[in-house]
C-alpha cells in the first residue's frame, strides 16, 4: 500500500508539472510550483514513515515556511508587473 | 494498517486536487482546487504517518509541518488570488456577476486603489483568450 | 489573558520544533516568546483585540471542520464531473463593525470553505469581496459567509473602541 501511495503522489507531481510548463500565465505557474511543493512534503512524510528514519522531517518544516514566503513574493511581483 | 489507509486517502485527495488544477479553465478556479483539497490531503498524510511512527521527535516534527501548512496556505492563496485579479494582463473568466468590477467602476473602492491597480478587461463565458 | 495565550502558543511551537518535552525546552520557549513580545509589541496582544470564549470557540471549530469536509467533497465532485460545471463570479459581503483581527480570522476560514475564496477588502465601509465557484446560488453563499462571521464574532470578538483605531 505504501507503493501505491508513492505512485499516486508521483502522478500528482506530474499533473502539477504539466501546469507549470503549460500554464499560459505566471499565476498558473505559481500554482503549479506550490502544488509540487505540497507533493514533495507529502513524499518526505511518507518516506519517513516507510523507512522509520526521520532525518528529513526538519526539511519538511523548512519547506513549508520557505515555500510560503516564495509564493508571497511572487504574488507581489505579479501585482507590480502585471504578468 | 489504519495509518496506511489514511495516508493513501490523503494521497488520493492530493491527486484529485492536481487533476483539478489541470482541468479547471481559469487561474482563479485552479487556486480553489489547490488550496481546498491539497491542505486537507497533506493533513491526512500527516495524521496517517503519525499513527505508524514510533519516535516522538518525528511525530512532533510532522505535526508542526502540518500545522504550519494549515496556517500559511490560505494566506498565500489569498495573496495570489488578489494579485491575479488586479494584474493587467492576466485574463480572469467571470461567468456570473462581477460586483468588484462594478464597485471599481462606480468609484467605491477609493482613489488609492484605482490609481494603483487598473481593472482588467474580463472575458465573457464564451470567449476564453489568453495572451502569449 | 491574550498575553498568556501568546506565550503558551509560541512555547508550544518551540517545544514541537525541538521534539522533546524537557525543562530546558520549555524555558527556552518562554524566553523566546518574551523576547519577541519585547522587541515587536503586537497590537493584537497589547490592545486586547481578541477575546476567547471556550464554548463559542468549540462551536466555531466544529462549524469550520464541517465546512472543510463539505468543501472537499464539493471540489472533488467538480473536478471529476464530465462537463465543466463551474459558473464563477465575484460577490460582495458587507461585514460592518469587524475589527482587523476578526477580518483576518474570517478571511482565512473563507479560504478553506466550499467554493469561496477572498479576493479584495476595503475599509470604511467594510466590504469583503469573495470569488465564488458557483454563482448560481449566490444568496445561499452570502448567508453562509454571514453565518461564519457571526459565529466568529461570538467566539473571538470584542467590540472595537473605534474602527480604525491604531
Amino acid at each position: 500500500m505504501i507503493g501505491a501511495t508513492y505512485l499516486v503522489l508521483a502522478a500528482a507531481f506530474v499533473c502539477f508539472a504539466f501546469r507549470l510548463v503549460r500554464g499560459p500565465t505566471l499565476a498558473d505557474r505559481v500554482i503549479g510550483i506550490d502544488g509540487m511543493l505540497m507533493v514533495g512534503l507529502g513524499l518526505i512524510v511518507v518516506q519517513a514513515e516507510d523507512t522509520g528514519r526521520g532525518a528529513f522531517l526538519q526539511v519538511a518544516v523548512m519547506l513549508t515556511l520557505v515555500g510560503f514566503i516564495g509564493t508571497a513574493v511572487v504574488a507581489r511581483f505579479i501585482e507590480g508587473q502585471g504578468e | 494498517m489504519i495509518g496506511e489507509v489514511i495516508v493513501l486517502f490523503g494521497a488520493v485527495l492530493t491527486l484529485l486536487s492536481a487533476i483539478g488544477v489541470v482541468r479547471f479553465p481559469d487561474a482563479l478556479s485552479r487556486m480553489h482546487a489547490l488550496t481546498k483539497a491539497s491542505t486537507v490531503g497533506f493533513g491526512l498524510i500527516a495524521i496517517g504517518a503519525c499513527l505508524n511512527m514510533t519516535n516522538a521527535n518525528d511525530i512532533t516534527s510532522v505535526l508542526l509541518a502540518a500545522g504550519l501548512q494549515l496556517l500559511t496556505l490560505p494566506v498565500a492563496a489569498t495573496l495570489i488570488a488578489h494579485s491575479t485579479y488586479w494584474a493587467h494582463r492576466i485574463p480572469v473568466r467571470i461567468d456570473g456577476g462581477d460586483e468588484l468590477r462594478q464597485a471599481a467602476d462606480a468609484g467605491r473602492l477609493g482613489r488609492r486603489t484605482l490609481r494603483r491597480n487598473r481593472p482588467t478587461t474580463h472575458d465573457g463565458p464564451d470567449q476564453e483568450s489568453s495572451p502569449s | 489573558m491574550t498575553v498568556a495565550l501568546y506565550l503558551v502558543g509560541v512555547t508550544v511551537m518551540w517545544v514541537l520544533a525541538w521534539g522533546s518535552l524537557t525543562f530546558a525546552n520549555v524555558v527556552g520557549g518562554l524566553a523566546v516568546a518574551a523576547f519577541l513580545l519585547l522587541v515587536s509589541p503586537d497590537r493584537l496582544v497589547s490592545a486586547g483585540g481578541v477575546s476567547f470564549r471556550p464554548i463559542a470557540v468549540l462551536r466555531f471549530a466544529a462549524y469550520v471542520v464541517f465546512q472543510i469536509v463539505k468543501s472537499n467533497v464539493l471540489v472533488v465532485r467538480a473536478v471529476l464531473a464530465r462537463r465543466n460545471r463551474t459558473h464563477t463570479g465575484v460577490m460582495e459581503v458587507a461585514l460592518p463593525e469587524c475589527s482587523d483581527e476578526m477580518l483576518t480570522i474570517v478571511s482565512n476560514v473563507i479560504a478553506l470553505t466550499p467554493g469561496t475564496s477572498p479576493l479584495h477588502l476595503t475599509r470604511h465601509p467594510t466590504v469583503l469581496y469573495v470569488h465564488v465557484l458557483d454563482m448560481r446560488d449566490a444568496a445561499a453563499t452570502r448567508r453562509d459567509v454571514q453565518r461564519l462571521a457571526d459565529l466568529a464574532f461570538a467566539a473571538f470578538g470584542t467590540v472595537p473602541m473605534r474602527e480604525g483605531d491604531a
